[in-house]
């Protein structure tokens, strides 16, 4: 049997290992089918009060168009902030969800059966958090589409440049993640952190508004904000079509946080996870 | 390689920080200290200890998933802490818990799953889990929600699981705990076969009887320290405790009754010149004191005639019983003097008609080497 097991490194076991990983996740969620439902509906739920909001907000006969022109850049103030909210929920679900499939497994009791195999810490994080990122993504993109069906939102993409910043965007997130899930095997809770980290996202990230009516200080922090960045980004690809050459900057910035922060987060996921195995709590919760 | 495992010095301290009264204070919690194993392939060893005692931490450490705080520990040849990806790999491990399967589920799935992640190929994986499956007795429900089975399914798909990979070593946290009798029992005989295979297993078990019935080998471990380790029956040796030996005993005349034996009786007068009671006067009343008494001296005389080369300090105690004598013998190693206190008695004129013994059991041991729970 030992002869025959494929190594830990090999990319084919490591392409298996994530198969199964993401299978187990989808039977799982299958089985409780009014989550699976949530999955699909709740999105879209979520983002239809910040489009009535913003209506409201934009005065009569759209007067408070221009102003908000010359705030965001941009008069699609109904797509702004659909592109907002669909990217919040996208953002904060990658980020969270790998850290809460952990959580999950600490209190069904399996995380340490999970430890015991012979695959590596980070496959783990990955392969657990894979079934969600794709319903997720899945999801976001359903709600983009449905707002320019709905609300007449008119999106001038240019898809390789889309992306582009999509998959810098998950590596970033991805890192963060991995941090988040060392953090959460740790200290045994994710609730407090989850709110902080939206509540802060909300703000920094310029979610529901342009990040040009922050104070400038909080501004400062929000360029520190890989989720600000792909805000920005996203949008003026979605909404305005801006080409390669208008995001020079926010691609070399998104590219960085997608180079250096999955290493960092990687490093901060061992450190949390080894102090965990020291005081002998991988299982507890 | 002649070990499976062996711990050198290995040592768990625990830091729980604890608030009283405002201070927060941090308290080491020794929980295995200067543990030293050497367990050889093939065995079925046994850690036995109290709850508490460090069995646990001495397994989790084992499985790479508790960092000692010293010491090292080497499993199937591979370092628990320089090498854990193989020592994972070598081990199949049962831990404590009946949660440890995805519940919504069914068995074949959740063995698919973790067969996959030990690096079984597909199409191996398939004719394993079928194995596995029938080795555990659950090629029947295999395709049910592991949330309809009961504790005992659940801990054969736990060990179905463990040995998923066929690994050489297999590590088993209290198996049996919260199991019922036969459940318990059908588990306790699995080990047995897996271990007649030529794997290693190392299991943990508050219950001594466990240990005693299945291990070739037990440690007793009591706050963190290993009191002792052999096989179960030199564990036994090593108490202090007094053998209990009963034979009863009848005169051979007594055996046969009614006219035209009276010739009987003379031919088996014992040697020791004492004159026997006369039966036929007597067999419808009860005997004299002083021939009760007489009995009772000469058979204490032969027994402690059969036992004093080997055992001075024994007591011998005899009484009647029935219509012959009870006799008692207490004292260390005495069970092995049963026969020649059978041959002493029947060349004295006493037939043995029955007897009883009783050594010192591993519980007894144990008591003595751990003391009176001390929480
Ligand atoms: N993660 C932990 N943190 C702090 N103390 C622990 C931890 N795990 C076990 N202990 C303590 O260590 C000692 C040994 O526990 P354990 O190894 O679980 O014993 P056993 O398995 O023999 O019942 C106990 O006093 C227990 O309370
Ligand atoms: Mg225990």
């Amino acid at each position: 049997m030992h002869s025959r097991s494929v190594g830990t490194l090999s990319p084919l076991y490591q392409l298996r290992v994530l198969v199964a990983m993401t299978r187990k996740r989808l039977l799982q969620e299958w089985a409780y089918k009014a989550d699976f439902l949530t999955w699909f509906v709740a999105p879209f739920l979520f983002v239809l009060p910040f489009i009535f909001q913003a209506r409201f907000y934009s005065g009569p006969a759209d007067t408070g168009r221009l102003f908000f022109a010359r705030w965001a850049g941009t008069a699609e103030y109904v797509g702004f902030i659909a592109i907002g909210a669909a990217m919040y929920l996208w953002v904060t679900n990658i980020l969270w969800e790998i850290g809460f499939s952990f959580r999950d497994e600490q209190v069904e009791g399996t995380l340490e059966e999970l430890w015991l195999t012979p695959v590596p810490r980070g496959l783990l994080v990955l392969g657990n958090s894979i079934a969600h990122t794709v319903i997720n993504s899945v999801t976001t993109f359903i709600i983009l589409l449905l707002v320019r069906v709905f609300f007449g939102v008119s999106f001038k993409v240019n898809w390789t440049l889309f992306a582009l910043v999509v998959v810098l965007s998950w590596s970033a997130l991805y890192g963060l993640g991995f941090v988040y899930s060392g953090l959460v095997m740790l200290l045994k809770e994710s609730q407090s952190l989850v709110s902080m980290g939206n509540e802060l996202h909300m703000l920094l990230a310029g979610v529901t508004f342009p990040l040009s009516v922050l104070p400038v200080w909080i501004r400062g922090f929000s360029r520190l904000t890989p989720l600000a960045w792909v805000l920005t980004t996203l949008r003026a690809v979605i909404l305005e079509g801006a080409s390669w050459g208008d995001l020079g900057t926010e691609i070399a910035v998104l590219s960085t946080m997608a180079a250096v922060i999955p290493l960092v987060g990687y490093a901060g996921f061992l450190v949390f996870e080894r102090l965990t195995r020291k005081r002998g709590t991988v299982g507890t919760y | 390689m002649e070990y499976a495992i062996t711990t050198e010095g290995l040592t768990k301290v625990y830091r729980v920080r604890q608030t009283t009264d405002r201070k927060t204070e941090t308290r080491e919690i020794k929980a295995v200290l200067d543990l030293n194993l050497r367990i050889c392939r093939g065995e079925l060893f046994g850690l036995l200890g109290v709850n508490g005692a460090g069995k646990t931490t001495t397994i989790r450490m084992l499985a790479t998933l508790l960092e000692p705080t010293s010491g090292t520990a080497v499993v199937n040849g591979f370092d628990v802490l320089k090498q854990p990806v193989d020592v994972r790999r070598s081990i199949g491990c049962l831990l404590p818990g009946e949660r440890s399967h995805y519940w919504k589920l069914t068995a074949r799935e959740n063995l698919r799953f973790f067969g996959t992640l030990y690096g079984i190929p597909p199409r191996a994986l398939e004719n394993r889990i079928e194995q596995v499956l029938d080795i555990v007795g659950l090629s029947q429900r295999a395709d049910e929600r592991v949330e309809n089975y009961s504790t005992g399914m659940r801990q054969r798909l736990a060990l179905a699981r463990a040995i998923l990979h066929d690994p050489p070593v297999l590590i088993l946290d209290e198996p049996t705990a919260g199991l019922d009798v036969h459940s318990a029992r059908m588990l306790r005989r699995m080990v047995q076969e897996l271990a007649a295979t030529g794997k290693t297993v190392l299991l943990t078990t508050h219950n001594l009887q466990e240990a005693e019935e299945v291990c070739t080998r037990v440690a007793i471990i009591h706050g963190g320290r290993i009191l002792a380790q052999d096989a179960p029956e030199a564990l036994r040796a090593l108490s202090t405790g007094l053998d209990v030996l009963e034979v009863t005993c009848e005169r051979y005349a007594l055996a046969v009754t009614g006219p035209g034996l009276k010739e009987e009786g003379k031919a088996k007068e014992p040697m020791t010149g004492r004159p026997a009671i006369d039966r036929r006067m007597t067999e419808n009343e009860i005997p004299e004191e002083a021939a009760i008494e007489s009995d009772r001296l000469q058979i204490e005389e032969l027994v402690r005639r059969a036992v004093e080369a080997r055992c001075s300090k024994c007591s011998v105690t005899v009484a009647r019983q029935d219509d012959g004598y009870k006799v008692v013998v207490k004292g260390r190693k005495v069970a092995d003097e049963f026969p020649s206190i059978a041959v002493t008695l029947t060349n004295g004129g006493w037939r043995v008609t029955g007897f009883n013994v009783s050594r010192p059991r591993l519980e007894d041991v144990f008591v003595e080497l751990t003391g009176p729970t001390s929480e």
